[in-house]
């Protein structure tokens, strides 16, 4: 049965415990390695849209001696809010059960104080888990305030939003602020 | 040594065990880059600068046809008309001007009442009757950032030294413009 010369058999042995060694770092670094990575994957949220508007005469309530109209509506859908976290990186994360809560709030960049924003979420969007709260306007300020909060994967979370406070005595200008949102798993 | 089938597999498990970690690598750094617990959007807002005003009456008529005896001619006057005004911006003021002048001895003069309206500062009206000129003359100032409306009462007057004028249409124009 043994036909190899006795070098090429004690070779062969070291080379089969090299090869268990190998085997064993392989599983190692295929199985641990990755698997360790991914079960500190956290909890992520991708923004998509924005909102721009324009104030001209046209937006004066009765023409010459009125004052603008003081509250402005983006679209239901102007912003998509999309929570997920990849752990299997396929079909079987939709399933996933983790709970999570979304916070907000805005930096001004060039703003004026008559102007007050909110935000509301229009709609559930699409997923297994469940979400709640956010569906009735809430000004966003400077600091954090929660907004919603939900289990799972949450795909094209609507929201809409809402500006307050225009009237004559914001000075003419383009203003802007950053509206951030945040998501920690619960 | 070199056609050795052994060093052959192992050079070939070396290979694979290098290709296996540098996969293992990328695959924990990919999904580590990928967590984003935050995001943002923008939103933007611009104001338009807008200076808007409006008189409401296209046409006013004045008659000057009676006289006390012994005085000259009396004076017409008609309050039907309201000026409304808006601006953003500050430092507005509102003047009246004649499109051309008329006969000799002819005389119109307007004056705005007090302004109803909000904003910074809706304006001042002249205090009393402000001749109006084929000149810009200052009616309201001191605009900033209002809205406003105001009533405005016209005043003719003929002296008898102007004799029988059948009618004479002129108009009148009121400007919203910078100035305080």
């Amino acid at each position: 049965m043994n036909r190899l010369p006795a070098g090429l058999r004690i070779r062969r042995q070291v080379l089969m415990k090299e090869s268990l060694k190998i085997r064993t770092i392989s599983i190692l670094i295929a199985g641990i390695l990755p698997a360790a990575a991914l079960m500190g994957q956290q909890v992520t949220i991708d923004i998509s849209g924005s909102w721009s508007l324009t104030i001209t005469s046209a937006d004066l309530t009765a023409g010459a001696g009125s004052d603008f109209t003081s509250s402005y509506e983006s679209n239901t859908d102007q912003i998509s809010v999309d929570i997920d976290k990849v752990v299997s990186g396929n079909f079987w994360d939709w399933f996933l059960s983790y709970n999570w809560r979304v916070d907000v709030n805005k930096q001004d960049v060039n703003w004026h104080s008559d102007m007050e924003l909110y935000v509301r979420r229009t709609s559930g969007g699409f997923g297994f888990g469940s979400i709640s709260g956010g569906t009735s306007y809430q000004q966003i300020t400077s600091s954090d305030r929660t907004f919603f909060s939900g289990n799972g994967r949450r795909y094209w979370i609507p929201l809409q939003l809402q500006l307050q406070g225009m009237s004559v005595e914001v000075p003419p200008g383009n203003y802007s602020t950053v509206v951030y949102y945040t998501v920690t798993e619960l | 040594m070199k056609n050795n089938p052994l060093n052959r597999k192992e050079v070939s498990m070396k290979r694979f065990i290098t290709a296996l970690f540098i996969v293992a690598l990328f695959l924990g750094f990919t999904v580590a880059g990928m967590a984003q617990t935050n995001d943002n959007h923008t939103v933007s807002v611009a104001v338009s600068a807008v200076d808007e005003i409006d008189i409401s009456d296209a046409a006013v008529t004045l008659t000057i046809n009676s006289a006390t005896a012994g005085s000259d001619l009396d004076a017409a006057t008609d309050n039907t008309s309201t000026l409304s005004w808006t601006t953003n911006n500050a430092s507005r003021k509102i003047t009246v001007a004649l499109s051309a002048a008329y006969s000799t001895g002819i005389t119109l003069e307007v004056q705005a009442g007090a302004p109803s309206g909000g904003g910074t500062a809706m304006g001042t009206p002249a205090g009393s009757y402000t001749e109006v000129t084929t000149s810009d003359a200052d009616l309201i100032t001191g605009i900033d950032k209002a809205y406003a409306t105001s009533s405005i009462t016209y005043r003719a007057s003929a002296s008898v030294t102007a004799g029988v004028i059948t009618s004479e249409s002129r108009t009148v124009t009121y400007t919203l413009t910078a100035g305080s």
